[in-house]
Protein backbone atom coordinates (compact mmCIF):
# COMPACT_ATOMS: atom_id res chain seq x y z
CA UNK A 1 0.00 0.00 0.00
CA UNK A 2 1.63 2.99 -0.49
CA UNK A 3 1.85 5.77 1.43
CA UNK A 4 0.31 9.76 1.43
CA UNK A 5 2.23 12.48 0.18
CA UNK A 6 1.63 15.16 2.55
CA UNK A 7 -1.15 16.92 2.83
CA UNK A 8 -1.33 20.43 1.48
CA UNK A 9 -2.06 23.46 3.62
CA UNK A 10 -5.52 24.96 3.13
CA UNK A 11 -6.32 28.09 1.39
CA UNK A 12 -7.62 29.55 4.84
CA UNK A 13 -4.42 28.77 6.79
CA UNK A 14 -3.90 31.39 9.53
CA UNK A 15 -0.27 33.49 9.41
CA UNK A 16 0.83 31.77 12.03
CA UNK A 17 0.26 28.33 10.44
CA UNK A 18 1.96 30.18 7.14
CA UNK A 19 5.56 30.16 9.12
CA UNK A 20 5.88 26.89 9.77
CA UNK A 21 9.67 27.23 11.13
CA UNK A 22 8.41 29.96 13.41
CA UNK A 23 5.32 28.17 14.66
CA UNK A 24 7.95 24.78 15.16
CA UNK A 25 10.18 27.31 17.38
CA UNK A 26 7.46 28.34 19.15
CA UNK A 27 6.32 25.02 20.05
CA UNK A 28 9.62 24.09 21.54
CA UNK A 29 10.89 27.21 23.03
CA UNK A 30 7.21 27.44 25.41
CA UNK A 31 7.45 24.03 26.48
CA UNK A 32 11.48 25.06 27.60
CA UNK A 33 11.04 27.88 29.23
CA UNK A 34 7.90 26.34 31.31
CA UNK A 35 10.01 23.67 32.18
CA UNK A 36 13.02 26.10 33.00
CA UNK A 37 10.77 28.22 35.14
CA UNK A 38 9.36 25.82 37.20
CA UNK A 39 12.65 24.23 38.03
CA UNK A 40 14.10 27.44 39.08
CA UNK A 41 11.12 28.31 41.08
CA UNK A 42 11.33 24.95 42.87
CA UNK A 43 14.97 25.70 43.47
CA UNK A 44 14.00 28.68 44.27
CA UNK A 45 11.81 27.46 47.21
CA UNK A 46 13.77 25.10 48.65
CA UNK A 47 16.90 27.11 48.96
CA UNK A 48 14.57 30.38 50.38
CA UNK A 49 12.33 27.86 52.72
CA UNK A 50 15.70 25.97 53.69
CA UNK A 51 14.01 22.57 53.65
CA UNK A 52 15.75 19.50 54.30
CA UNK A 53 17.08 17.15 51.12
CA UNK A 54 15.15 14.14 53.42
CA UNK A 55 11.97 16.50 52.42
CA UNK A 56 12.33 17.82 49.55
CA UNK A 57 15.60 17.84 47.61
CA UNK A 58 16.34 20.81 44.72
CA UNK A 59 16.69 20.05 41.34
CA UNK A 60 20.47 20.99 41.44
CA UNK A 61 20.95 18.18 44.24
CA UNK A 62 19.00 15.41 42.36
CA UNK A 63 21.01 16.50 39.11
CA UNK A 64 24.35 16.10 40.80
CA UNK A 65 22.87 12.83 42.24
CA UNK A 66 21.89 11.51 38.85
CA UNK A 67 25.09 12.28 37.68
CA UNK A 68 27.46 10.45 40.42
CA UNK A 69 24.85 7.32 40.11
CA UNK A 70 24.35 7.63 36.25
CA UNK A 71 25.99 4.06 35.75
CA UNK A 72 23.70 2.83 38.66
CA UNK A 73 20.58 4.40 37.56
CA UNK A 74 21.08 3.24 33.76
CA UNK A 75 21.88 -0.71 34.85
CA UNK A 76 18.48 -0.15 36.96
CA UNK A 77 16.98 1.32 33.97
CA UNK A 78 17.74 -1.87 31.29
CA UNK A 79 16.30 -4.17 33.62
CA UNK A 80 13.10 -1.73 34.39
CA UNK A 81 13.27 -1.10 30.41
CA UNK A 82 13.22 -4.77 29.42
CA UNK A 83 10.56 -5.39 31.61
CA UNK A 84 7.91 -2.89 30.61
CA UNK A 85 8.51 -3.30 27.21
CA UNK A 86 8.81 -7.53 27.25
CA UNK A 87 5.64 -7.27 29.30
CA UNK A 88 3.90 -4.77 26.74
CA UNK A 89 4.71 -6.40 23.61
CA UNK A 90 3.20 -9.80 25.27
CA UNK A 91 0.11 -7.66 26.10
CA UNK A 92 -0.15 -6.73 22.82
CA UNK A 93 0.07 -10.03 21.04
CA UNK A 94 -2.57 -11.44 23.40
CA UNK A 95 -4.68 -8.32 23.28
CA UNK A 96 -5.03 -8.63 19.11
CA UNK A 97 -5.46 -12.28 19.27
CA UNK A 98 -8.28 -12.05 21.68
CA UNK A 99 -9.67 -9.01 20.47
CA UNK A 100 -9.78 -10.95 16.92
CA UNK A 101 -11.10 -13.73 18.16
CA UNK A 102 -14.17 -11.61 20.31
CA UNK A 103 -14.55 -9.35 17.25
CA UNK A 104 -14.81 -12.47 15.26
CA UNK A 105 -17.06 -14.98 17.31
CA UNK A 106 -19.91 -13.66 19.87
CA UNK A 107 -19.84 -17.15 21.11
CA UNK A 108 -15.91 -16.28 22.11
CA UNK A 109 -17.46 -12.94 23.83
CA UNK A 110 -20.16 -14.69 25.62
CA UNK A 111 -17.66 -17.12 27.00
CA UNK A 112 -15.22 -14.75 28.04
CA UNK A 113 -16.53 -11.33 29.03
CA UNK A 114 -17.55 -12.21 32.67
CA UNK A 115 -13.79 -13.63 32.66
CA UNK A 116 -12.39 -10.26 31.46
CA UNK A 117 -15.02 -8.24 33.80
CA UNK A 118 -13.53 -9.52 36.87
CA UNK A 119 -9.40 -9.33 35.63
CA UNK A 120 -10.26 -5.75 34.84
CA UNK A 121 -12.38 -5.13 38.20
CA UNK A 122 -9.44 -6.36 40.51
CA UNK A 123 -7.08 -3.63 41.26
CA UNK A 124 -3.98 -4.84 39.74
CA UNK A 125 -1.54 -3.65 42.84
CA UNK A 126 -4.22 -6.06 44.96
CA UNK A 127 -1.98 -8.43 42.80
CA UNK A 128 1.66 -7.71 43.06
CA UNK A 129 1.72 -9.58 46.43
CA UNK A 130 -0.05 -12.35 44.90
CA UNK A 131 2.32 -12.67 42.05
CA UNK A 132 5.27 -12.85 44.96
CA UNK A 133 3.56 -16.24 46.11
CA UNK A 134 3.25 -17.51 43.15
CA UNK A 135 6.24 -16.75 40.64
CA UNK A 136 8.72 -16.20 43.33
CA UNK A 137 10.96 -12.36 43.60
CA UNK A 138 12.65 -11.51 39.73
CA UNK A 139 12.32 -10.72 36.33
CA UNK A 140 9.34 -12.88 35.50
CA UNK A 141 7.02 -11.23 38.39
CA UNK A 142 7.56 -7.91 37.04
CA UNK A 143 7.17 -8.97 33.34
CA UNK A 144 3.86 -10.22 34.34
CA UNK A 145 3.10 -7.24 35.70
CA UNK A 146 3.15 -4.99 33.17
CA UNK A 147 0.97 -7.63 30.82
CA UNK A 148 -1.70 -7.27 33.85
CA UNK A 149 -1.33 -3.52 33.78
CA UNK A 150 -0.97 -2.74 30.08
CA UNK A 151 -3.42 -5.90 28.71
CA UNK A 152 -7.05 -4.38 29.11
CA UNK A 153 -6.95 -1.21 27.25
CA UNK A 154 -5.55 -2.90 24.29
CA UNK A 155 -8.05 -5.31 24.12
CA UNK A 156 -10.99 -3.16 24.32
CA UNK A 157 -9.52 -0.91 22.02
CA UNK A 158 -9.20 -3.79 19.69
CA UNK A 159 -12.57 -5.46 19.66
CA UNK A 160 -14.07 -1.73 19.35
CA UNK A 161 -12.08 -1.01 16.22
CA UNK A 162 -12.54 -4.34 14.45
CA UNK A 163 -16.42 -4.10 14.92
CA UNK A 164 -16.48 -0.51 14.00
CA UNK A 165 -15.64 -1.15 10.65
CA UNK A 166 -18.24 1.07 7.80
CA UNK A 167 -21.27 -1.35 7.39
CA UNK A 168 -21.15 0.15 3.62
CA UNK A 169 -17.63 -0.57 3.56
CA UNK A 170 -18.08 -4.13 4.12
CA UNK A 171 -21.02 -3.98 1.35
CA UNK A 172 -18.36 -2.85 -1.24
CA UNK A 173 -16.37 -6.06 -0.37
CA UNK A 174 -19.02 -7.97 -0.59
CA UNK A 175 -19.98 -6.57 -3.79
CA UNK A 176 -16.78 -7.25 -4.79
CA UNK A 177 -16.33 -10.99 -4.35
CA UNK A 178 -14.08 -9.99 -1.69
CA UNK A 179 -13.91 -13.31 1.38
CA UNK A 180 -14.01 -12.96 4.84
CA UNK A 181 -10.16 -12.77 5.21
CA UNK A 182 -9.88 -10.23 2.34
CA UNK A 183 -12.33 -8.13 4.26
CA UNK A 184 -10.32 -8.41 7.26
CA UNK A 185 -7.20 -7.36 5.71
CA UNK A 186 -8.54 -4.53 3.16
CA UNK A 187 -11.25 -2.79 5.65
CA UNK A 188 -11.58 -4.57 9.00
CA UNK A 189 -7.94 -3.82 10.34
CA UNK A 190 -7.26 -0.58 8.45
CA UNK A 191 -10.64 0.80 9.79
CA UNK A 192 -9.46 -0.59 13.09
CA UNK A 193 -5.91 0.86 13.34
CA UNK A 194 -6.88 4.27 14.95
CA UNK A 195 -8.85 2.60 17.87
CA UNK A 196 -5.68 0.19 18.25
CA UNK A 197 -3.46 2.62 18.20
CA UNK A 198 -5.41 4.42 21.04
CA UNK A 199 -5.57 1.18 23.28
CA UNK A 200 -1.59 1.00 22.64
CA UNK A 201 -0.62 5.18 23.03
CA UNK A 202 -2.85 4.34 26.25
CA UNK A 203 -1.04 0.97 27.74
CA UNK A 204 2.41 2.45 26.40
CA UNK A 205 2.54 4.90 29.41
CA UNK A 206 1.47 2.16 31.95
CA UNK A 207 4.04 -0.36 30.60
CA UNK A 208 6.77 1.76 32.91
CA UNK A 209 4.68 2.45 35.37
CA UNK A 210 3.58 -1.72 35.83
CA UNK A 211 7.32 -2.55 35.88
CA UNK A 212 8.07 0.15 38.57
CA UNK A 213 5.27 -1.02 41.09
CA UNK A 214 6.01 -4.89 40.14
CA UNK A 215 9.09 -3.86 40.99
CA UNK A 216 8.29 -2.15 44.53
CA UNK A 217 7.23 -5.67 45.75
CA UNK A 218 8.93 -8.77 43.48
CA UNK A 219 12.05 -7.68 42.40
CA UNK A 220 15.49 -6.54 44.11
CA UNK A 221 16.85 -4.86 41.20
CA UNK A 222 14.76 -2.27 38.68
CA UNK A 223 14.29 1.69 38.96
CA UNK A 224 11.30 0.27 41.36
CA UNK A 225 13.42 -1.30 43.82
CA UNK A 226 15.97 1.43 43.54
CA UNK A 227 12.66 3.86 45.01
CA UNK A 228 11.44 1.89 47.04
CA UNK A 229 15.27 1.07 48.39
CA UNK A 230 16.20 4.97 48.81
CA UNK A 231 13.38 5.87 50.36
CA UNK A 232 13.60 3.30 53.06
CA UNK A 233 16.88 4.67 53.71
CA UNK A 234 16.09 8.18 53.70
CA UNK A 235 18.25 8.99 49.90
CA UNK A 236 15.21 11.28 49.21
CA UNK A 237 17.49 12.99 46.61
CA UNK A 238 18.33 9.17 45.08
CA UNK A 239 14.52 8.28 44.97
CA UNK A 240 13.73 11.14 43.03
CA UNK A 241 16.52 10.17 40.43
CA UNK A 242 14.59 7.28 40.20
CA UNK A 243 11.45 9.17 39.66
CA UNK A 244 13.27 11.57 37.00
CA UNK A 245 14.58 8.72 34.72
CA UNK A 246 11.02 6.49 35.64
CA UNK A 247 9.29 9.65 34.03
CA UNK A 248 12.25 9.99 30.92
CA UNK A 249 11.02 6.45 30.07
CA UNK A 250 7.74 7.23 29.87
CA UNK A 251 8.01 10.07 28.23
CA UNK A 252 10.04 8.21 25.45
CA UNK A 253 7.54 5.65 25.79
CA UNK A 254 5.22 8.21 25.23
CA UNK A 255 6.90 9.80 21.77
CA UNK A 256 7.65 6.07 20.63
CA UNK A 257 3.50 5.71 20.40
CA UNK A 258 2.95 8.50 18.41
CA UNK A 259 5.98 8.09 16.13
CA UNK A 260 4.21 4.51 15.15
CA UNK A 261 0.87 6.47 14.97
CA UNK A 262 2.11 8.26 12.69
CA UNK A 263 3.72 5.80 10.49
CA UNK A 264 0.71 3.43 11.21
CA UNK A 265 -1.81 5.92 10.27
CA UNK A 266 -1.01 8.41 8.06
CA UNK A 267 -4.25 8.80 6.73
CA UNK A 268 -6.25 9.17 9.77
CA UNK A 269 -7.72 12.44 9.95
CA UNK A 270 -5.97 13.21 13.24
CA UNK A 271 -2.79 12.29 11.62
CA UNK A 272 -3.50 14.74 8.29
CA UNK A 273 -0.78 17.19 7.68
CA UNK A 274 1.55 16.27 10.67
CA UNK A 275 4.07 14.42 7.66
CA UNK A 276 4.92 18.52 7.58
CA UNK A 277 5.94 18.87 11.67
CA UNK B 1 -17.37 -9.54 -20.21
CA UNK B 2 -20.54 -8.97 -22.19
CA UNK B 3 -23.36 -7.29 -21.08
CA UNK B 4 -26.07 -9.49 -19.32
CA UNK B 5 -30.21 -9.29 -19.46
CA UNK B 6 -31.57 -9.01 -15.75
CA UNK B 7 -35.15 -11.30 -15.20
CA UNK B 8 -36.83 -9.69 -12.52
CA UNK B 9 -39.44 -12.60 -11.42
CA UNK B 10 -42.30 -11.96 -8.67
CA UNK B 11 -39.83 -10.20 -6.40
CA UNK B 12 -40.99 -8.83 -3.44
CA UNK B 13 -38.79 -8.05 0.12
CA UNK B 14 -40.40 -7.92 3.70
CA UNK B 15 -38.51 -7.50 6.87
CA UNK B 16 -38.80 -6.81 10.53
CA UNK B 17 -38.82 -4.07 12.43
CA UNK B 18 -38.98 -3.67 15.71
CA UNK B 19 -41.19 -7.00 16.08
CA UNK B 20 -43.54 -6.43 13.14
CA UNK B 21 -43.35 -7.28 9.54
CA UNK B 22 -43.06 -4.47 7.16
CA UNK B 23 -43.20 -5.46 3.60
CA UNK B 24 -40.97 -3.58 1.59
CA UNK B 25 -41.37 -4.70 -1.92
CA UNK B 26 -43.01 -5.80 -4.58
CA UNK B 27 -43.98 -8.42 -5.96
CA UNK B 28 -42.39 -7.07 -8.96
CA UNK B 29 -41.85 -8.44 -12.49
CA UNK B 30 -39.63 -6.95 -15.24
CA UNK B 31 -37.26 -7.87 -17.90
CA UNK B 32 -33.92 -5.60 -18.23
CA UNK B 33 -32.32 -6.07 -21.76
CA UNK B 34 -28.72 -6.61 -21.95
CA UNK B 35 -26.81 -3.23 -22.28
CA UNK B 36 -29.15 -0.71 -21.92
CA UNK B 37 -30.02 1.16 -19.06
CA UNK B 38 -33.10 1.08 -16.78
CA UNK B 39 -33.29 4.04 -14.25
CA UNK B 40 -35.65 3.33 -11.91
CA UNK B 41 -37.44 6.24 -10.20
CA UNK B 42 -39.62 6.57 -6.86
CA UNK B 43 -40.03 8.35 -3.39
CA UNK B 44 -38.32 7.84 -0.47
CA UNK B 45 -38.53 4.30 1.19
CA UNK B 46 -40.34 2.74 -1.49
CA UNK B 47 -37.51 0.20 -1.50
CA UNK B 48 -35.44 1.37 -5.04
CA UNK B 49 -32.33 0.57 -3.29
CA UNK B 50 -33.00 -2.71 -1.50
CA UNK B 51 -34.40 -3.62 -5.31
CA UNK B 52 -30.88 -2.91 -6.40
CA UNK B 53 -29.15 -4.94 -3.62
CA UNK B 54 -31.68 -7.51 -4.83
CA UNK B 55 -30.01 -7.23 -8.17
CA UNK B 56 -26.31 -7.44 -7.27
CA UNK B 57 -27.16 -10.47 -5.02
CA UNK B 58 -26.57 -8.33 -1.72
CA UNK B 59 -29.99 -9.04 0.01
CA UNK B 60 -32.40 -11.89 -0.49
CA UNK B 61 -35.45 -11.47 -2.03
CA UNK B 62 -38.40 -12.59 0.49
CA UNK B 63 -40.50 -13.93 -2.76
CA UNK B 64 -39.30 -14.46 -6.16
CA UNK B 65 -35.86 -14.52 -7.76
CA UNK B 66 -33.71 -12.63 -10.39
CA UNK B 67 -31.63 -14.59 -13.25
CA UNK B 68 -28.51 -12.49 -14.50
CA UNK B 69 -28.02 -14.09 -18.08
CA UNK B 70 -30.15 -16.90 -17.36
CA UNK B 71 -28.36 -17.73 -13.91
CA UNK B 72 -29.52 -16.53 -10.25
CA UNK B 73 -27.71 -13.90 -8.60
CA UNK B 74 -25.86 -14.71 -6.06
CA UNK B 75 -23.32 -12.32 -3.58
CA UNK B 76 -19.81 -11.40 -5.28
CA UNK B 77 -20.57 -12.59 -8.84
CA UNK B 78 -17.96 -11.69 -11.03
CA UNK B 79 -19.13 -9.05 -13.75
CA UNK B 80 -21.29 -6.83 -11.26
CA UNK B 81 -19.76 -3.37 -10.16
CA UNK B 82 -21.99 -1.28 -7.87
CA UNK B 83 -21.52 2.51 -7.34
CA UNK B 84 -23.30 3.43 -3.66
CA UNK B 85 -24.26 7.00 -2.79
CA UNK B 86 -21.55 8.03 -0.65
CA UNK B 87 -18.29 7.03 -2.50
CA UNK B 88 -16.87 4.76 -0.38
CA UNK B 89 -13.22 4.95 -1.17
CA UNK B 90 -10.77 3.63 1.73
CA UNK B 91 -8.89 6.51 3.22
CA UNK B 92 -5.92 4.00 3.66
CA UNK B 93 -5.53 3.85 0.01
CA UNK B 94 -4.34 6.06 -3.18
CA UNK B 95 -6.64 6.93 -6.04
CA UNK B 96 -5.20 4.46 -8.18
CA UNK B 97 -4.90 1.52 -5.18
CA UNK B 98 -8.72 2.71 -4.95
CA UNK B 99 -9.29 1.86 -8.22
CA UNK B 100 -7.78 -1.36 -8.22
CA UNK B 101 -9.69 -2.73 -5.42
CA UNK B 102 -11.96 -5.25 -7.20
CA UNK B 103 -9.10 -6.55 -9.42
CA UNK B 104 -7.21 -7.21 -6.55
CA UNK B 105 -9.75 -8.53 -4.42
CA UNK B 106 -10.77 -10.98 -7.69
CA UNK B 107 -7.43 -11.61 -8.14
CA UNK B 108 -7.11 -10.40 -11.70
CA UNK B 109 -4.18 -9.70 -13.61
CA UNK B 110 -2.78 -6.46 -11.90
CA UNK B 111 -0.55 -5.43 -14.88
CA UNK B 112 -3.75 -4.94 -17.32
CA UNK B 113 -6.30 -3.54 -14.35
CA UNK B 114 -3.33 -0.82 -13.62
CA UNK B 115 -3.41 0.18 -17.40
CA UNK B 116 -7.00 0.07 -17.10
CA UNK B 117 -7.36 1.99 -13.74
CA UNK B 118 -5.60 4.85 -15.52
CA UNK B 119 -6.77 5.00 -18.77
CA UNK B 120 -10.62 5.30 -16.94
CA UNK B 121 -9.36 7.52 -14.62
CA UNK B 122 -8.12 9.76 -17.58
CA UNK B 123 -11.54 9.50 -19.05
CA UNK B 124 -13.40 10.26 -16.09
CA UNK B 125 -10.75 13.52 -15.69
CA UNK B 126 -8.89 12.80 -12.57
CA UNK B 127 -5.97 11.09 -14.08
CA UNK B 128 -3.85 13.56 -12.53
CA UNK B 129 -4.71 12.32 -8.69
CA UNK B 130 -3.59 8.72 -9.15
CA UNK B 131 -1.35 9.51 -6.24
CA UNK B 132 -3.49 11.42 -3.93
CA UNK B 133 -5.00 10.00 -1.01
CA UNK B 134 -9.10 10.65 -1.32
CA UNK B 135 -9.45 13.56 1.24
CA UNK B 136 -7.42 15.44 -1.24
CA UNK B 137 -10.16 15.03 -3.70
CA UNK B 138 -13.38 16.86 -4.11
CA UNK B 139 -17.02 15.50 -3.43
CA UNK B 140 -17.11 15.39 -7.32
CA UNK B 141 -13.72 13.85 -7.99
CA UNK B 142 -14.50 11.35 -5.53
CA UNK B 143 -17.42 10.26 -6.94
CA UNK B 144 -15.64 9.88 -10.35
CA UNK B 145 -13.00 7.56 -8.87
CA UNK B 146 -15.79 5.41 -7.40
CA UNK B 147 -17.21 4.89 -11.00
CA UNK B 148 -14.09 4.00 -12.18
CA UNK B 149 -13.60 1.34 -9.59
CA UNK B 150 -17.10 0.12 -10.48
CA UNK B 151 -15.89 -0.06 -14.10
CA UNK B 152 -12.58 -1.34 -13.74
CA UNK B 153 -13.14 -5.24 -14.17
CA UNK B 154 -15.46 -4.28 -17.34
CA UNK B 155 -19.03 -5.51 -15.92
CA UNK B 156 -21.29 -6.83 -17.45
CA UNK B 157 -24.33 -5.03 -14.75
CA UNK B 158 -23.22 -2.02 -13.41
CA UNK B 159 -25.82 -0.64 -10.60
CA UNK B 160 -25.98 2.88 -9.38
CA UNK B 161 -27.57 3.69 -5.84
CA UNK B 162 -28.27 7.17 -6.56
CA UNK B 163 -24.79 7.52 -7.14
CA UNK B 164 -25.06 11.73 -7.53
CA UNK B 165 -27.49 12.84 -4.83
CA UNK B 166 -24.47 14.39 -2.63
CA UNK B 167 -23.07 16.39 -5.44
CA UNK B 168 -24.08 20.41 -6.29
CA UNK B 169 -26.30 20.60 -9.72
CA UNK B 170 -23.62 21.33 -11.90
CA UNK B 171 -21.40 18.63 -10.91
CA UNK B 172 -24.35 16.22 -11.26
CA UNK B 173 -24.68 17.57 -14.73
CA UNK B 174 -21.21 16.98 -15.31
CA UNK B 175 -20.83 13.46 -13.91
CA UNK B 176 -23.91 12.27 -16.04
CA UNK B 177 -22.31 13.47 -19.44
CA UNK B 178 -19.33 11.53 -18.12
CA UNK B 179 -21.17 8.49 -17.13
CA UNK B 180 -22.57 8.30 -20.67
CA UNK B 181 -19.03 8.28 -21.99
CA UNK B 182 -17.10 5.90 -19.96
CA UNK B 183 -20.23 3.46 -19.71
CA UNK B 184 -19.92 1.62 -23.33
CA UNK B 185 -21.74 1.02 -26.04
CA UNK B 186 -23.81 -1.97 -24.85
CA UNK B 187 -21.21 -3.65 -23.10
CA UNK B 188 -22.99 -2.84 -19.85
CA UNK B 189 -26.56 -3.42 -18.64
CA UNK B 190 -26.47 -0.54 -16.06
CA UNK B 191 -29.51 -0.03 -13.14
CA UNK B 192 -29.96 3.65 -11.54
CA UNK B 193 -31.92 4.71 -9.37
CA UNK B 194 -32.31 7.97 -8.32
CA UNK B 195 -34.42 10.50 -6.96
CA UNK B 196 -34.16 13.20 -9.87
CA UNK B 197 -36.86 12.87 -12.76
CA UNK B 198 -34.35 15.00 -15.54
CA UNK B 199 -31.65 12.79 -14.36
CA UNK B 200 -33.52 9.27 -15.19
CA UNK B 201 -34.48 10.50 -18.31
CA UNK B 202 -31.29 11.70 -19.14
CA UNK B 203 -29.10 8.94 -18.56
CA UNK B 204 -31.46 5.98 -19.45
CA UNK B 205 -33.12 3.80 -22.05
CA UNK B 206 -35.92 3.24 -20.17
CA UNK B 207 -37.20 4.53 -16.44
CA UNK B 208 -39.89 1.79 -14.20
CA UNK B 209 -41.90 4.58 -11.82
CA UNK B 210 -42.15 3.08 -8.38
CA UNK B 211 -44.86 3.83 -5.77
CA UNK B 212 -44.43 4.53 -2.50
CA UNK B 213 -43.90 1.71 -0.14
CA UNK B 214 -44.30 -1.24 -1.13
CA UNK B 215 -42.67 -0.47 -3.94
CA UNK B 216 -44.50 -1.47 -7.12
CA UNK B 217 -44.06 -0.42 -10.67
CA UNK B 218 -46.30 2.08 -11.78
CA UNK B 219 -45.21 2.53 -15.24
CA UNK B 220 -42.62 1.75 -17.61
CA UNK B 221 -41.27 4.34 -19.55
CA UNK B 222 -39.20 3.46 -23.00
CA UNK B 223 -36.73 6.44 -23.35
CA UNK B 224 -36.29 7.25 -27.24
CA UNK B 225 -34.01 10.04 -27.37
CA UNK B 226 -30.94 9.91 -29.59
CA UNK B 227 -27.77 9.07 -28.22
CA UNK B 228 -24.90 10.23 -27.09
CA UNK B 229 -27.25 12.88 -25.33
CA UNK B 230 -25.98 16.10 -24.39
CA UNK B 231 -26.82 18.65 -21.49
CA UNK B 232 -28.33 20.85 -24.35
CA UNK B 233 -31.62 18.03 -25.24
CA UNK B 234 -32.88 18.70 -22.00
CA UNK B 235 -34.59 21.79 -22.70
CA UNK B 236 -36.33 20.01 -25.93
CA UNK B 237 -39.71 19.51 -25.97
CA UNK B 238 -39.21 15.75 -26.12
CA UNK B 239 -37.29 15.49 -23.33
CA UNK B 240 -39.76 17.87 -20.80
CA UNK B 241 -42.54 15.41 -22.40
CA UNK B 242 -40.98 12.78 -20.45
CA UNK B 243 -39.92 14.00 -17.72
CA UNK B 244 -43.80 15.38 -17.53
CA UNK B 245 -45.22 11.95 -17.90
CA UNK B 246 -43.31 10.89 -14.95
CA UNK B 247 -43.49 13.36 -12.53
CA UNK B 248 -47.32 13.11 -13.05
CA UNK B 249 -47.20 9.72 -11.49
CA UNK B 250 -46.05 11.36 -8.36
CA UNK B 251 -48.44 14.19 -8.61
CA UNK B 252 -51.67 11.90 -8.95
CA UNK B 253 -50.06 9.65 -5.82
CA UNK B 254 -49.37 12.80 -3.72
CA UNK B 255 -46.43 12.35 -3.37
CA UNK B 256 -45.09 15.92 -5.41
CA UNK B 257 -47.90 18.60 -4.81
CA UNK B 258 -48.72 21.96 -5.79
Amino acid sequence: MSQPRAASRSIGATAAEGAPGASRGAGILLPLLSGIGGLGLWELAVRGFDLPSYLLPAPSEIAVVMAEKAHLLLDQLQYTAFAAVTGFVIALIIALVLGALIAASPAVERVLYVWLVVFHAIPKVVVAPLLLVWIGFGLKSSIIFVVVFTFFPMLVNTVTGLRSADPDLLLLTRSMGGNAWQTLRTIRLPSAMPSIISGIKISITLAPLGAVIGEFVASNKGLGHMLIQSVGSLEVPTAFAAVVVVSVLGIITWYLAEYVERIAIPWHASQRGRAEE
Amino acid sequence: MSAAGIRIEEVSRTYAARGRQVHALGPISAMLEAGRTTAIVGPSGCGKSTLLRILGGLDRPSGGRVLLGGAPVREGMPGVGVVFQRDLLLDWRNILDNVLLPAQLQKRDLTHAVARAHALLGELGVGDFTDRQPWELSGGMRQRVAIARALLCEPSLLLLDEPFSALDALTRDQMGVLLQRVQGDGRTTAVLITHSIPEAVFLSDRVLVMSARPGLILDDIPIELPRPRTLAMREEPAFAGLTRRIRMHFERTGVLTG
